[in-house]
């Protein structure tokens, strides 16, 4: 008899990525902009700096400060959501802060502050590590120093098996989630959440499914930054 | 010696370095010997040595440079300038204001210099803690001083600093052909901010020229493009009026 092959509720294998695509540049005001779109998904981000910071008694000394906000649009959830920010949008604006900090160069703009505005147009679960990743792009493509790309995908459980890129009914219905964020190249995990439970060996295979997409994603953002200059390179109507 | 040119993003791990990339800050060192790319760009790699062409970088003025800010505060004994920096500039008064000794009490700086206004300067000094001091005396060789102070009836376009060395040229090159095209006084600054005075249909040629050159930053041969588009020769040896380059 030949195998039971375990089909998620979208029709996708167990280490399947959601359909993804990442572009650079995408605001014309913004110092930096990204977008990405995976699965339903559909995130921009903006970044403006390094400035000077105000008020300036909030300015540190010997580096500067990453602002970050994450903001879900009131209509992309099913149900409308109040503008106002949450709970759950302040904690997540904390946790991105806390893992691009580790790989923006802060220390050559003291007393500056870099701002990064994440919006949320459309949500299908999963939306703080792809903010992550969109984020990452958009403070490459304002020119901000920065040691690594940052790139976050999600793992879970779901029946009993461990998927990778939790979507959003997964999300409502399974039994655990966990997020990663990493720095790819200098191998580096910047962020790692758990919502559920796992045993240590589903933690393992979890965490190594994550890393799998995360890596994956990495690709794609690569493409997305050498496609800017790709288009510069030719000029247009020659034969290559 | 072969020479290598890629393109490269943020976290892209390389061994070999050189003095010019490290001072610049486009790579960074993460163990002995090893190092990564801080910015998207263009890297030629040659004996060694990696020089790269960034996408997009943060301006970072050098004592010296000549910069041309908009007047946008005033402070008790000076004003205050927004040079496209991480930081806004500081003009002392005593720059301006020759005669005697300045005395905040008795001088009106709104008289000389008001909110808006823009002004050619060179870079006094600077540090990292976010002063930057401007001076209107010519401090450094090959600067006119017919630029340094405040200039009026000028074209302006802002372009990203990154983009300053194609606009000018190996050797001045690009901007010696467009100045075979058009006449007038054009200065470049070294922030990004391009001055141009002459006829409304030569700025029109410019602005367009230089769309063009921001495009195709990294395509190669853009020099004898410019000339063709432009109808103009390069092997003539016409210098063409003043330009400021700043160095």
């Amino acid at each position: 008899m030949a195998k039971e092959e375990f089909i998620r509720v979208d029709g996708r294998r167990p280490d399947q990525l959601r359909k993804y695509r990442i572009r650079a540049g995408v605001l014309k005001n913004a110092d930096g902009s990204a977008e990405i779109r995976l699965g339903k998904n559909w995130i921009v981000v903006g970044v403006y700096g390094p400035k000077e910071h105000f008020p300036k008694f909030e300015a540190l000394q010997d580096r500067a400060l990453l602002f970050c906000r994450y903001h879900m649009a009131p209509y992309s959830t099913t149900e409308r959501k109040s503008p106002k920010p949450s709970r759950r949008e302040i904690e997540l604006s904390k946790v991105i802060r806390s893992a691009l900090e580790q790989a923006v160069i802060l220390d050559r703009f003291p007393e500056m502050s870099i701002d990064v505005y994440i919006e949320v147009l459309q949500a299908e679960g999963s939306t703080r590590v792809a903010s992550i990743t969109a984020a990452s792009v958009a403070l490459a493509e304002a020119g901000i120093p920065m040691r690594d790309m940052v790139v976050g995908c999600s793992a879970g459980k779901v029946n009993g098996k461990i998927v990778l890129d939790v979507g959003e009914e997964e999300d409502k219905h399974g039994e655990a989630d966990l997020p990663i964020a990493i720095m790819p190249n200098l191998k580096k995990v910047v962020l790692l959440q758990m919502d559920g439970k796992l045993t240590h060996e589903e933690f393992k295979e979890a965490f190594e499914t994550a890393l799998k997409g995360a890596m994956e994603l990495y690709e794609e953002q690569k493409r997305a930054l050498k496609e800017l200059i790709e288009k510069m390179r030719e000029f247009e109507g020659d034969e290559k | 010696m072969s020479k290598t040119e890629k393109i490269v993003v943020p976290g892209e791990t390389i061994k070999v370095y050189s003095q010019r990339g490290k001072e610049e800050g486009f790579i960074f060192r993460i163990g002995k010997g090893n190092y990564v790319f801080t910015h998207l760009g263009v890297a030629h790699i040659q004996n060694k040595k990696v020089d790269l062409i960034p996408y997009k970088n943060v301006y970072i003025p050098k004592i010296g440079d000549y910069v041309i800010g908009f007047v946008v505060s005033y402070a008790p004994n000076g004003w205050i300038l927004e040079i496209g920096s991480y930081t806004k500039a500081f003009l002392p008064a005593n720059e301006v204001v020759k005669e005697g000794k300045f005395d905040p009490k008795k001088v009106e700086l709104g008289k000389y210099l008001k909110l808006g206004d823009a002004l050619g300067a060179l870079i006094l000094d600077m540090n990292r803690f976010s002063n930057i001091i401007l001076t209107l005396k010519p401090i450094k060789e090959g600067v006119n001083p017919r630029h340094l102070g405040r200039l009026t009836g000028y074209y302006m376009i802002k372009v990203h600093t990154t983009k300053l060395p194609r606009i000018i040229g190996k050797k001045g090159s690009m901007v010696k052909i467009i100045k075979k095209k058009i006449d007038g006084d054009l200065i470049i600054a070294q922030n990004g901010v391009i001055m141009y005075k002459g006829e409304y249909e030569n700025f029109l040629i410019l602005k367009r020229i230089l769309n063009i050159i921001i495009q195709y930053t990294y395509a190669s041969g853009l020099t004898g493009r410019i000339a063709e588009l432009l109808g103009v020769s390069i092997s003539e040896e016409n210098q063409g009026g003043e330009v400021n380059k700043g160095g």
